[in-house]
């Protein structure tokens, strides 16, 4: 008799991961047809693919390119994108600059994602005075400006790149927290979850396989659309001095540097970092835009 | 503050000068209400004490003095004993949020409230222009991509939109400063006013100053210092309200009054006005509100690069010098801020929309 049972549940597992699989088939299918979604999905892959093949692409080597008799020179073959103040190839850094924003991005939406998925679940499915203190806890967060509150975090923990992950990831888990729970009180009422809580299913169960694969759809579109607005978060706090500490070239770090220079017309020092920053961006916005259009249709603007 | 090689004994002195050596809870509460001491008086001697008085700062609860009420002295109708109890009661603090004391900045020692009365209309003057900039193009944006959905117009805008919430803001900055300050040459990079305008300073906002002064010259020149600081600001909230512009006057074109309006033959132009962008404004403003509230995370790197001297710039520094009283001032006021604007934005339903009423 139990045989059966977990033989038949291993099989409408079995059929639901197939389903769910084709599913997301379906929804990339629909997600690439777009021209925008298109100009995203290349944005995106070829930001991924600098930032892990970093010192491969890169023209000079980051760590001993420096040459002070070619400072600040302006673009030129040797130099596609200029020198910097210390006669750095700019490109070399823009590339670098790509593999930590690509860290941060990772990061900021694995601690987000996480704590805040988590959060909101134990909210919306326990209720009480449980989801009083937890959602409190996340509207007061939301209270303050986000940046304000990054700063102030990486203020309290010292600057760097790790500290500025860190505190971006926790400023970003309040709407993480709102969205688990809105979908856990939405899905927890459906009558496939009555079904399975009929047949015997534990809460862990409900949750893992009934409630999570349910609600994933708007996480994923949210974790999209987040690791741009973290790529651009990190660069602000860069630009404040409080992200990646130098040598180590960052965009937003790049281009508070660059200002000093740009009086004498080194132009060259402030533009790229900051088309790498909105490009990058832009294509996490033009791919998480179009992953909610064919994910959820309930979304769909226009 | 002592630096490293200070003795215990110093570091002891400073703790306790500081009410670093008390609990918690008690802390909590010097900050909020200072150290409070109640005085009973004779009446009388009200004025008197006030003078003569070793606390920082003395206040005579006048609404507390029930028997002054409608304007009769306490000696005239009412029981003279409750009278003398309630009036004589003074109230003597040290510090305290509660009464407008925020301490002295940690470092220099200068009272944060005046630096911050001194500096937040800066920030106001920023703040509003630059909302009033995103709202004024943000909205014609919007609703003339909804009603031309899918044409050129609409995909540049939107494209524009895009683009505007990928941009870093500081960058854009940046990119405003070297072409209209350097490279054209037409606006100044950095500062509210030049070096030798006279302003007398009524409000704070110097371009109101400026208007309630007749001073033109002033005006001129602090609006043309406004200019780029304020549309760097403008950009995010001006991609994020014609967005949700766009979107919500779709929403309302679709519904069933919209079609009602048509069948009765209304002109285009009152239905649009009237019928769709009258119930399309609903979630924008609450767009508009959230924006405004958190304007102060941009206004910090906005107010770095333009060297604006509001309070943005000033938190910052303070955030990296460890200078906890400005921070903590300057964090209340911003949320303080936060919720009066979503406070107002609840109550503005209201008017948007009659049948939201609470009870």
């Amino acid at each position: 008799m139990t045989v059966s049972i977990s033989d038949n549940q291993l099989e409408a597992q079995d059929a639901f991961s197939r389903a769910s699989e084709s599913q997301f088939k379906r929804a990339m299918r629909r997600t690439i047809k777009t021209r925008s979604a298109q100009v995203g999905l290349v944005l995106v892959v070829s930001f991924l693919i600098i930032g892990i093949f970093a010192p491969i692409v890169s023209p000079y080597d980051a760590r001993s390119d420096l040459d002070l008799k070619a400072r600040l020179q302006p673009p030129s073959a040797e130099h596609p994108f200029g020198t910097d103040d210390l006669g750095r190839d700019v490109l070399t850094r823009v590339i670098q600059g790509a593999r930590v924003s690509l860290q941060v991005g990772v990061m900021v939406v694995a601690i987000s994602l996480t704590i805040g998925t988590m959060l909101g679940l134990v909210a919306g499915l326990f209720g009480g005075i449980l989801d009083s203190f937890i959602m409190r806890t996340m509207d007061v967060m939301l209270s303050f400006p986000y940046v304000l509150l990054a700063i102030a975090l990486v203020a309290a923990l010292g600057p760097g790149l790790r500290n500025a992950m860190i505190a971006i990831g926790i400023v970003y888990i309040p709407p993480y927290a709102r969205l688990a729970r809105s979908m856990a009180l939405q899905i927890r009422e459906e009558d496939f979850v009555l079904a399975a809580r009929a047949l015997g299913a534990g809460r862990r169960r409900i949750v893992f396989t009934h409630i999570l694969p349910n609600g994933l759809s708007p996480l994923i579109v949210m974790g999209t659309l987040s690791m741009g607005t973290a790529i651009l978060d990190a660069a602000a706090l860069g630009f404040l001095g409080l992200g990646q500490q130098p040598p180590y070239p960052e965009w937003g770090k790049m281009l508070v540097d660059s200002m000093q220079f740009i009086l004498s017309g080194s132009w060259w020092v402030m533009l790229f970092p900051g088309l790498a920053i909105m490009l990058t961006v832009l294509g996490f916005n033009l791919l998480g835009d179009g992953l909610r259009d064919a994910l959820d249709p309930r979304l769909r603007i226009g | 503050m002592l630096g490293e090689h200070a003795t215990e004994e110093n570091v002891h002195r400073i703790r306790e000068r500081l009410g670093l050596n008390e609990p918690l809870p008690t802390q909590y509460v010097r900050f909020l209400v200072g150290k409070m001491t109640f005085e009973k008086v004779n009446p009388k001697d009200i004025y008197k004490t006030r003078k003569g008085n070793s606390c920082v700062k003395l206040e005579k609860l006048d609404n507390l003095i029930v028997c002054q009420h409608g304007g009769s002295s306490w000696t005239d109708k009412y029981d003279q004993n409750a009278c003398y109890n309630l009036a004589s009661v003074m109230i003597c603090h040290d510090g305290g949020v509660m009464w407008g004391d925020m301490g002295n900045s940690v470092h220099g020692n200068i009272p944060v409230a005046a630096e911050l009365k001194r500096r937040f209309p800066a920030t106001v003057e920023l703040s509003l222009a630059a909302i009033a900039i995103a709202i004024l193009i943000a909205i014609p944006a919007g609703v003339i991509s909804a009603l031309k959905r899918n044409s050129l117009i609409d995909t540049f805008t939107m494209m524009g939109a895009l683009v505007g919430v990928s941009m870093p803001i500081f960058w854009l900055a940046i990119l405003l400063m070297y072409v209209f300050g350097l490279l054209l040459g037409w606006l100044p990079t950095g500062g509210r006013l030049s070096v030798g305008i006279e302003l007398h300073h009524i409000t704070g906002l110097y371009l109101v100053d400026s208007l309630l002064t007749r001073n033109w010259v002033a005006f001129k020149d602090a609006l043309s210092h406004l200019v780029l600081p304020a549309i760097a600001l403008a950009t995010i909230p001006l991609a994020i309200i014609a967005r949700m512009m766009r979107s919500s006057m779709l929403e309302v074109l679709g519904l069933d009054y919209v079609r009602t309006a048509r069948a009765k033959g209304l002109s285009e132009r009152v239905i649009v006005v009237r019928h769709v962008m009258r119930n399309a404004m609903l979630p924008v403003v609450t767009i508009i509100g959230i924006q405004l509230g958190s304007l102060m995370g941009g206004a910090i790197l906005t107010e770095t690069v333009f060297a604006w001297p509001g309070i943005g710039k000033w938190v910052f520094a303070a955030i990296s010098g460890r200078d906890y009283p400005i921070v903590q001032s300057v964090t209340l006021l911003i949320a303080l801020i936060f919720v009066l604007v979503n406070l107002l934005v609840d109550i503005s339903y209201a008017f948007l929309n009659p049948r939201i009423r609470y009870d």
